[in-house]
């Protein structure tokens, strides 16, 4: 099957690796013809590159494959639950648990925009883990870890 | 023919007859919602313009009454229960943490140093201050955090916390509740987040801080949330 919503899933169960190789055989005759899953592909490896430059800019001594198996992994466990509709989020998901969401942020706290909650739900978050919100000018990395009560979540300018 | 009708408009007069008379009145008391809240939420079950016993509700003082079938009334009690709940109490103890080039572990943080050791590879961390901040759902407070840090003296080291709690939720697995949180160091903001999280939750939210000459700060925020 060649249609995009198999590609789509295909894509975002693929290590970056295996995005960036894979230009020929079934997933490079679809991709090729595809701009839409194309652009999805270019997303996912646009933003891993963004945010391996990010963190190694502000913590050099940060352990970016380690935290991005970490992501990958977490995500995988809810990956069959995803629709394609979230798939930008999802792919910012993948590079680390990336949620790139920057919104200002209002006080008190109003309700939760309905794409941001549908990405949250989709990576397994809404409910029992965080939906983040930052500054305009800030990037944010949600790392899971092995303890399900603690959450990281990174602030980088 | 008309003894077909004779006996509809008997049997029509006997049921509207019976839906009159069942009619019930009952009163509720609103916990959180303003009247006017209520009175949207309401009004979808108040059958006004039915031709027999009509429904009717009036309204004063945080009070409802409502005249309606009882299983309109029994709906009416569903929907309030799960809009006008009481506001949930939600205490946040926060954590400030440095990170940079500490040997020694320190026990207070243990577990979260644990998983910050696993992804990021400062060589140490250390608990700086801690605060409680008790609140209710929909509103804020401010809270001084007293701190130490490493290299700085201690006039310099206090910190101004302010947050805010959001709705809480009553989910499946656990509750939750939209937290604005913000870390402050003299009037500049170190960290300032709107994020949503599980009862018991911890969030470690970390930064690069120059005031960690190279390290990082990290809040750490763990919301309890009572009443629900």
């Amino acid at each position: 099957m060649t249609d995009c919503t198999t590609q789509r899933d295909w894509i975002l169960e693929a290590d970056p690796e295996a995005l960036k190789l894979n230009a020929s055989g079934e997933h490079g005759d679809h991709l090729a013809k595809c701009p839409e899953c194309r652009a999805l592909v270019d997303e996912i490896l646009g933003a891993q590159a963004a945010l391996r430059e990010t963190l190694d800019s502000v913590a050099p001594a940060l352990d970016v494959e380690a935290a991005l198996v970490r992501a990958r992994e977490a995500r995988r466990a809810t990956q069959r639950r995803t629709r394609w509709q979230v798939a930008l989020p999802l792919a910012a998901a993948t590079l680390g648990g990336v949620l790139l969401m920057n919104r200002p942020s209002p006080v008190p706290v109003s309700g939760f925009d309905p794409a941001t909650v549908r990405a949250a739900a989709a990576l397994g978050l809404a409910g029992a883990g965080p939906l983040v919100r930052a500054e305009s000018h800030q990037r944010v990395a949600v790392l899971p870890t092995e303890n399900p009560n603690i959450t990281v979540i990174w602030f980088m300018e | 023919m008309k003894i077909v009708a004779l006996i509809t408009a008997t049997l029509g007069a006997l049921f509207l007859g019976c839906e009159r008379d069942s009619l019930e009145v009952r009163t509720f008391t609103l916990e959180r919602l303003a009247l006017d809240q209520a009175f949207g939420l309401i009004d979808p079950y108040v059958y006004r313009d039915r031709e027999v016993g009509p429904g009717t509700m009036s309204m004063s003082d945080g009070l409802i009454t409502v005249r309606e079938l009882p299983e309109n009334l029994d709906r009416i009690a569903d929907v309030l229960e799960e809009y006008d709940r009481a506001r949930s109490g939600v205490r946040l103890h926060f954590q400030l943490i440095q990170a940079n080039g500490f040997d020694n572990r320190d026990p207070s943080i243990q577990a979260v140093e644990v998983e910050l050791r696993k992804l990021l590879r400062y060589e140490g961390y250390r608990l700086v201050g801690e605060a409680v901040l008790q609140l209710r759902e929909g509103g804020g407070g401010r809270q001084m955090l007293q701190g130490t840090l490493e290299g700085v003296s201690q006039g310099d080291s206090q910190f101004n916390l302010s947050a805010s709690a959001g709705m809480v939720s009553t989910g499946d697995q656990a509750s939750t509740v939209e937290l604005f949180v913000e870390l402050e160091h003299f009037g500049t903001e170190i960290l300032g987040t709107d994020v949503t999280a599980a009862d018991g939750q911890s969030l470690v939210l970390g930064t690069t801080s120059a005031l960690t000459g190279g390290g990082a700060l990290i809040l750490v925020v763990t919301p309890t949330i009572e009443g629900t």
